[in-house]
Order: structure tokens, then sequence, then C-alpha cells
């Protein structure tokens, strides 16, 4: 399967196209296309957010910019690499099936349409219709939810229940981390007192 | 064939609705093209210095007298800026610096803007030169201005480097070559070409002053306050060194009125860097080299 059809899969069969991305695990190319579609959607964010008026105050000082977008695409790619390796490990000790490196090339199409919602928003942005950039803007973010999901399926050769379960898990731990800390602070605190 | 066509068409979009964003990016003049009019806003921010010290991670730091006098030019050709409202928050800074920027805002006024300088924390000593060639000076009534005199800093180490045992040896051209070195103390020649120095350039401080507050503080009233002392912005407007006292929204209002434009008119600030600038300016961080002014205006 090439590129082209790659990304017409992803965007209307994703299943097939998942399922080929964690067969072949062409790591590398979905990197590229990874930083790619990151950096296509700041740009386009940022111009979207010259077309409008900003009010002074809330404008992020001009030097730091360039600066935080590359924050951002490292940060991001440093997420990217994270959950496909937790994913993989959760997945290889709950349900004995590990794929890294078909993850971190599914997880990495998984992103395009991303890409989509940016330039539609940046379209309703010239219009001045800003309601429905942010209608789009929801559902571009439960597609990629979605499709991550599939990714996550489709890499570990998991039911939707455990593709669910999977995804899920870090938050789950991050909220139950969080909750220990929380009660062990308070716990301090008190005993402090 | 029609999934290839659908790809590339998406693509061409992709690339075409990009390629504009960046080019909205890189054009920092946006907002401004519509309307009768702008008010043009050009910060100073930190100590005025030939070029602004930069590093990767903190950014810009100081006001670079380049890249002020370039805002000044663009608020000069742009047609739509009919006012320019001068933000200073600024201690000072080296005397060369301040003398550009003030020469160029001279310019800016003679081709009939109106400049208002809005005084945030700190508007002293080079911050108050610049503020000198604007048409009307507003500060917060806690504002620190004045500090109109010279300063000049020597450390001799001579006893410390005898301490730790290090010996300097100087081959120098002339008697005064040296002149400032840390590795000895100043000669009674050299603080008498010392003193020579500080005494010019506060004349032209104090010159710059009095052009510039001309009919609002006599040369005698000025000659007395004119001893580096710091002041409020009261005390400044009791004397006659700033004209009103406000805040930021104040100085854009003196504006509008003085260019006639109606209130509400649109501001820009005009000293933002486009991202090719800062992305430059970060790329060339290293070869900015740190030096410490040996003549200051703090």
């Amino acid at each position: 399967m090439n590129l082209t059809e790659l990304l017409w899969n992803t965007i209307f069969h994703p299943h097939l196209a998942m399922q080929k991305l964690a067969a072949e695990k062409p790591w590398g190319l979905s990197l590229i296309l990874y930083v790619a579609v990151l950096t296509c959607i700041m740009i386009i964010n940022q111009g979207a957010l010259a077309l409008r008026p900003i009010e002074e105050a809330l404008r992020l000082p001009a030097q730091y910019l360039w600066l935080f977008g590359l924050v951002v695409i490292v940060f991001s790619l440093m997420v990217l690499f994270l959950s496909a390796g937790f994913f993989s490990l959760f997945s290889e000790i709950a349900y004995k099936r590990g794929n890294s490196l078909g993850l971190l090339s599914t997880l990495s199409f998984a992103v395009i349409p991303g890409l989509l919602g940016s330039v539609l928003q940046y379209a309703t942005t010239i219009l001045g219709l800003d309601w429905l950039g942010a209608i789009i803007n929801s559902i571009i973010i439960f597609w990629v939810l979605v499709l991550q999901v599939i990714a996550v399926r489709a890499s570990l050769d998991l039911s939707t229940g455990q593709a669910l379960v999977v995804y899920f898990a870090p938050m789950l731990i991050l909220a139950f981390i969080m909750t220990l800390f929380t009660v062990l602070i308070f716990t301090y605190s008190i005993s402090l007192l | 064939m029609g999934k290839k066509i659908f790809i590339f068409i998406i693509a061409a979009i992709v690339l075409l609705v990009t390629g504009m964003s960046l080019g909205k990016i890189m054009t920092p003049s946006p907002a401004s093209m519509e309307g009768n009019g702008v008010i043009g806003v050009i910060e100073v921010n930190g100590v005025i210095a030939g070029d602004a010290t930069s590093t990767l991670l903190s950014g810009t730091t100081g006001a670079s007298s380049r890249q002020i006098m370039e805002n000044i030019r663009q608020a000069a050709e742009r047609k739509d800026i009919k006012a320019v409202v001068l933000r200073v928050n600024s201690p000072g800074g080296t005397t060369a610096a301040s003398q550009e920027i003030a020469i160029e805002l001279d310019r800016l006024r003679k081709s009939g803007k109106p400049i208002v300088t809005s005084m945030s924390d700190t508007c002293a000593s080079g911050g108050y030169w610049i503020a000198c060639s604007t048409n009307h000076l507003v500060a917060n009534a806690g504002t620190l201005t004045g500090s109109i005199g010279v300063i000049m800093e020597l450390t001799n180490l001579q006893g410390l480097y005898e301490k730790i045992g290090i010996g300097s040896i100087t081959f120098k051209s002339g008697e005064f070559k040296d002149m400032g070195s840390s590795t000895r103390p100043v000669t009674e020649e050299e603080r008498k070409l010392f003193d020579e120095m500080i005494a010019d350039n506060y004349q032209q401080f104090f010159t710059q002053v009095l052009n510039g507050r001309q009919g609002k503080i006599s040369e005698e009233k000025l000659r007395e306050i004119a001893d580096g002392r710091v002041l409020t912005g009261k005390q400044a407007l009791e004397l006659g060194l700033v004209d009103s006292l406000g805040n930021y929204y104040d100085a854009i209002r003196i504006a509008e009125e003085m260019a006639g434009l109606p209130e509400g008119t649109k501001v820009e600030v005009i000293s933002s860097q486009s991202f090719f600038d800062r992305f430059m300016l970060q790329v060339k961080a290293p070869e900015i080299i740190k030096t410490q002014e040996l003549m200051q205006l703090k």
C-alpha cells in the first residue's frame, strides 16, 4: 500500500489503513508524516490567530512563539513515543500482545484529521463563522480519538473493549497516582498540625 | 486514480493554507490595513543598548536601539499609522543608543506624526532621554523617572589579582590606551580625561532635555535638578519634566486627540518582531557577545 492509499484509507477506511500500518510498521515514514502534520497544524493555527483581533494582554510574547512551536513538537513526539511504549507494555502485561513499532506507525497516522480540522477552522475564521469552527473542532477531536482507539486495536490485535481499556489505562493510572499523592500530602499535612 | 486526485487536491489545499498562514505570521502588520487610522505602539523594555542580548531559553532581553529605530521607521513609512505611543519601561542605557533612538524620533515628529510617551514602572536616564524627543509625556504618579546624569563605573582589581597571583602585562601604543584598566588604579591624567568625557556626555543629555522640555522648565531649574536624582511621576509633573499623569490608555487617548482620531481607534503594537526576525535573532544569538558597557545612562 503506497502513501496515497494509506492517506485515503486513514480518512475513509480507517480499519483497513490501521491494519496495514500495524502489519508493515513504516515507522520512519510515519514519524516524518507526524512531524509534518504537527508543523502544518501549528502554522495554520498561528495564521488563524493572526486573523483575529487579539487582546494585547492575552498575546504570547513575540519572541517566544517559535520556541513555543519547537517545544510543542518535541513534547508531542515524546507523548507519541511514551504512548506507543506504554500501550504496548500494558497490552503485553494484560493480554500478552505487544507491538510498539506498529503503534508508533498507526498513532502517527491517526493525527491526520487534525490537519483537515485546522484547514477548515482557518476557513471558518476567514468567513467569520467562529461558532462553526468550534463545532468542527469538536468533531475532529472525536474523530482523532476514535482513530487512536482503532490504531490501538489494530496494532495490538485486540477487541474494541480491550483497546478502550488499553487506551484509557494511562489516564486511569495517572488519576490513581494523583489521588494517592493528594491523600498522602493531605495526611502528612494533618499530621504536622 | 480518483484517490490520487483527491489526496493531491487535499494536499494542495493544506499547502496553500499553510503558505497563507506562514505569510500572515511573517508579516507583523495584519489588522491595521483597514479603517482610517491606527495608533502604533513601540515598546522600549529594559536597558537600552546598541543590540539586545539574546538567549535561547529566555529570548531577547533589553531594548535594542537598532530594532527600535526600525520600528520608528516603519511607523513613519506606514500611511495608516497616524500617531505613535512610545511605551517606555527602562532604567536607561548607553548614551549612543539612546541618542540614535532620539534622532529617529525627532525625524518621525518632523514628518507630522505626534508621539506620546507612556511611562511604565521606570522611565529614567536614557529612557527619559528618548522620551524628551516626543510631543507629550504621560507618567504614572509612581513612575520612577528623571535621573538626568551620566555615570561610569570602573573597578580596580589590582589587590585581588595580586592576592591570587595573576600578573598583567600591557603593551600599548599610547599613554592612555589602557585607561580604565582593572589591573591598576586610575592616574590623575586619566581621571581628568574621564571627567571631561562625563561632562561632555552630561552636557549632551542636558541639552536634549532642555530642547525637549522647552517652555516647560527653565534652564536654571533644570540645572538644579539634573544632578542624577530620581523623581516620581508626580514630582516630575510638578517640575515640568512630564506633561500629565495617566496610564497607557490615557496616553493612547492623548495620541488619538493629537492626531484627530476618534476614540477607540485601532491600536497596533508595531514593535513585535516577525517570525523570521525572531528566528534569526535566536540563530545568531551565540554571535552576540555580552559586553559590559563602559558608559551608561542609568
